[in-house]
């Protein structure tokens, strides 16, 4: 850390209270020493960096810390804005004292939690920090979001293209009543990355163009030719192609009952185009029905939502599955860290993978506590298929891990697929409506790998 | 008392004698039966000899018709037909003659026509569905339908029309039979014959005018009106004439347009098509009302060109709208004339030549039906409507006769086809204004 770019504000309010207007050397882990924080937004771009990389953080100290933008100007990024505690023209702290203050103060309510899990620990996050800001959670406009909208401390977690999570746990939040959402927007998403850059554009039905020319169809009441409109075009005038009277006054000569679309690439005549939802992020081509209707919400805490900022999740509340035989996420990461090691040393190598379960959001919804029984009926059967020695995991509400030790990766393919087809049977006997499918994936454990890359591989697969 | 009737009605035969018997029903000896009985026979007779000899040529056609295999639009303008297009289309695909495209036209549909016309497009059934959200009339959706037809024959017809399997084959032998044939129309039977005795006279009367009477007009080259409900064109010449004109009566305007460009009509009664009859009479007066008013505004009024000495005068277009108009209106004004006549000079006898007219009558008419079952490929299902010939006196000589007569008066006076709510008010005004 360099001296020049953090200068302590002084108060006579025993605070530490941190200015930072260079951002090149700061390292964000001495930020939770501070009791508050005023960042410059001289260089806005690394201000919002700033903010971003203390909310991404799973410690308190830093993903609560009081954070004040000061600026002169007026125009702010909103994302940055929605990230901070506010925006300030004054180093003066007595500004922002107050607010301080009661943040400090709830902060010092909070119990320790201790929680492996991702879910668990996110919402943590998101619940404390909206308990010592006694605020709501607003989602900001964000053209930089892939959904288009951002939530000040969740967004930044969700960024690696898993926003069907960040929804799947916020429904969750909200139904088990820790927070209360109220309806923001509603959102059309590329059914395949969850994106909101889309484009709607009508195409062939026959070849699927989008070059596609419109024109309205004339009835000449008269003589009842009906046509296109470039048929009645004569210089200035509309004139009848078959009876030559000129057209004069729509409603009495003639009228225009409809459209009719003409497909420059293949020439194909039709009236009602297809209509389709180009995705810019993934350039799927979804059909509009397909998209994904998603719906947006501010969320407010509620008393349960407070209890549990406080103290932590009741041992009834439980965000993840808990299946018999299967070991927790943070196991299954440690035990995978040592088949590397082993292989490492031993010059052996053995097989991971995984078998994501791949469900419709709205088939999900259907399902209600359906899913659960269905995904625990998996786990039995994966349970009976593979061997005692494997090593068992399942996460995300949807992801089941294994490890084979000394086992070869083409061998648990040939098991994962097996698994795979004798479940979709099932499946499509027991749920014929619903659109659930298995994708296996199999990597080799070899000494030269990274357990945290395989990871997430394994579940991005 | 019964007997004694029967004694006096013999007297009456004997005593009046045979010949002043024809001349007390002139009006059938002189007129009717000359054309629509003697002629008919003799035609018929004439058409059968000569189908002997015309078999090779007629093969000839067929397989230069499957050589060649053209495009053919089969368009179907229409409006709420939603159910019926569904059995149409299936029918459709069992046709022997396969080259075709379906172009269906939703003239304005307020039920689940959109619906189930998407869904048959949607699965490749029709080629293209056309929707106009207003209402433009059954001419404007026609044309609207040759507007983007791609083939090289164009086949109209009826939504609620089902067709032999051979029928689109049959009806387009005659382009190649001959040369210049501009349409043939299709032969329209009964398909509900049996719902009612409306539709069984319907299906005696279609047979005798359709079947039987258009084999006759085709062969002197007098056949004026392809039926909406299955008729074939040449395209070229269609969009030659723009189309159809505001209807109602668009099927016979288009047949007599044709005509004047100089090409021939022909009439091909191995195409069947069977069409759904009207089955209570309110519906088929309201019918009728429609076709014959059609014959003042379009053959009196609108082609009335043709009886004019002119450079594109033509016998055959003369005849053909003669035969129409003279056996259609000139006669009906006739028929009462005779009828007051015949009541008020024989007001003792009437109640001897009631029966006697019956008889008369129902002789003709089984003749008429003899010779269209002769002639008919499902005269096994056809015959049984043999018990409701001697109703048909009723039907053609009365009730069908003061139908036309009605339509007749409240057309030439009161032009009443043009508020007709068959056709948009839009366009019936405009037509009245410049009178078409």
């Amino acid at each position: 850390m360099s001296e020049t770019s953090i200068t302590k504000l002084p108060n006579n309010y025993n605070r530490e209270i941190a200015y930072i207007s260079q951002f090149q050397d700061v390292d964000i882990r001495q930020l939770a020493l501070y009791d508050a924080l005023v960042v410059d937004y001289n260089q806005p771009e690394a201000c919002l960096q700033l903010l971003k990389q203390c909310r991404a953080s799973f410690i308190g100290t830093l993903y609560l810390l009081p954070i004040f933008i000061y600026t002169i100007e007026k125009e702010i990024n909103p994302v940055a804005e929605s990230m901070s505690d506010g925006v300030v023209g004054t180093l003066q702290v007595d500004a922002i004292i107050g607010k301080i203050e009661k943040i400090r103060s709830r902060q010092t309510n909070l119990t320790a939690i201790d929680s492996s899990s991702p879910d668990i620990r996110i919402m943590t996050k998101v619940l404390r920090y909206l308990y010592t800001r006694e605020t709501k959670l607003q989602p900001r406009v964000d053209p930089k979001s892939v959904v288009g909208y951002s939530y000040p401390i969740l967004s930044e977690h969700y960024r690696n293209g898993n926003m069907p999570e960040m929804f799947r746990l916020m429904d969750d939040a909200a139904q088990r009543e820790y927070l209360r959402p109220k309806f923001v927007d509603r959102l059309h998403l590329c059914s395949n990355c969850y994106s909101a850059f889309i484009n709607f554009r009508e195409t062939c039905p026959k070849c699927e163009s989008g070059d596609l020319v419109t024109e309205s169809l004339i009835h000449h009441f008269v003589c009842a030719y009906v046509g296109p409109e470039h048929d009645f075009h004569s210089g200035d005038y509309m004139v009848c192609p078959k009876c030559n009277r000129m057209l004069r006054h729509i409603g009495v000569d003639y009228d225009k009952p409809s459209m009719i679309y003409n497909c420059r690439n293949c020439s194909y005549i039709f009236q009602e185009p297809v209509m389709e939802a180009f995705c810019f992020a993934c350039h799927k081509r979804n059909p509009v029905e397909a998209l994904l209707d998603k719906q947006i919400f501010s969320y407010e805490l509620t008393p349960i939502g407070e209890e549990t900022a406080l103290n932590g999740f009741g041992k009834d509340i439980r965000e993840e599955f808990e299946l018999a035989g299967f070991i927790t996420f943070t196991t299954f990461n440690i035990f995978l860290k040592y088949e590397i090691e082993r292989a490492r040393n031993t010059q052996r190598s053995g097989a991971v993978g995984s078998l994501i379960l791949r469900i419709q959001d709205t088939d999900r919804e259907k399902m209600g506590a359906g899913y659960r029984k269905m995904v625990t009926e998996i786990a039995e059967f994966i349970k009976n298929a593979t061997l005692s020695t494997d090593i068992l995991s399942f996460v995300n509400n949807n992801t089941f891990l294994i490890i084979s030790p000394d086992n070869e990766p083409a061998r648990l393919q040939n098991l994962l697929e097996n698994i795979r087809q004798s479940v979709s049977r099932l499946l499509f006997t027991s749920l014929p409506e619903t659109t659930i499918s298995l994708s296996p994936n199999v990597l080799a454990i070899t000494g030269d790998k990274n357990h945290t890359d395989m990871v997430s591989q394994l579940l991005t697969t | 008392m019964l007997f004694s009737y029967w004694e006096n009605f013999f007297y009456y035969l004997e005593h009046e004698g045979l010949m002043r018997i024809i001349n007390l029903f002139w009006y059938y000896f002189y007129i009717e039966a000359p054309r629509f009985l003697v002629m008919d026979l003799v035609i018929l007779g004439v058409v059968v000899f000569k189908s002997r000899k015309s078999k090779l040529n007629y093969e000839r056609a067929r397989n230069e018709l499957l050589a060649e295999n053209p495009l053919v639009s089969v368009i179907v303008p229409g409006k709420n037909e939603g159910r019926h297009i569904y059995k149409l289309v299936k029918g459709m695909r069992e046709q022997t003659y396969n080259h075709l495209e379906f172009i269906i036209v939703d003239d304005g549909s307020d039920d689940d026509t959109y619906l189930i016309c998407r869904n048959l497009k949607e699965n490749g059934l029709i080629s293209m569905y056309l929707r106009n959200e207003e209402r433009g009339g059954k001419a404007s959706a026609a044309n609207l339908a040759l507007r983007y037809a791609r083939g090289k024959y164009v086949v109209h017809v009826d939504a609620d029309t089902s067709f032999d399997r051979d029928a689109i084959e049959k009806i387009l032998i005659p382009f190649y039979v001959e040369e210049n044939v501009a349409g043939v129309g299709g032969n329209i039977k009964v398909r509900n014959a049996g719902d009612s005795i409306a539709t069984s006279l319907q299906a005696i009367e279609y047979l005798q005018t359709i079947s039987v009477g258009r084999m006759v007009t085709s062969y002197l080259g007098i056949y004026k009106i392809i039926s909406g409900a299955f008729g074939a064109f040449r395209r070229d010449l269609l969009v030659r004439l723009g189309g159809w004109d505001v209807g109602p009566g668009l099927d016979g305007d288009i047949t007599v347009k044709l005509r004047k460009l100089g090409y021939k009509i022909r009439f091909e009664p191995g195409a069947v098509g069977l069409t759904h009859a009207p089955s209570r009479f309110g519906a088929l007066s309201k019918q009728r009302m429609r076709w014959s008013k059609s014959l003042i505004r379009f053959r009196f009024r609108k082609h009335a060109d043709v009886f004019k000495p002119q450079a594109n005068f033509n016998f055959s277009n003369f005849f053909a709208l003669f035969d129409n108009i003279f056996y259609n209106f000139i006669l009906d004004i006739l028929w009462w004339i005779y009828i007051v006549n015949l009541i008020v000079t024989n007001v003792e006898f009437l109640i001897f030549l009631i029966p006697l007219k019956f008889v008369i009558y129902g002789v003709a008419s089984y003749i008429q039906f003899i010779t269209a079952m002769a002639l008919s490929e499902r005269r096994n299902q056809e015959w049984k409507l043999f018990v409701y010939v001697p109703l048909m006196m009723i039907y053609n000589g009365y009730y069908m006769r003061v139908i036309r007569t009605i339509a007749y008066f409240k057309e030439l006076f009161w032009k009443s086809s043009y508020y007709d709510n068959w056709n948009p008010e839009k366009s019936s005004r405009k037509a009245m204004e410049i009178g078409i």
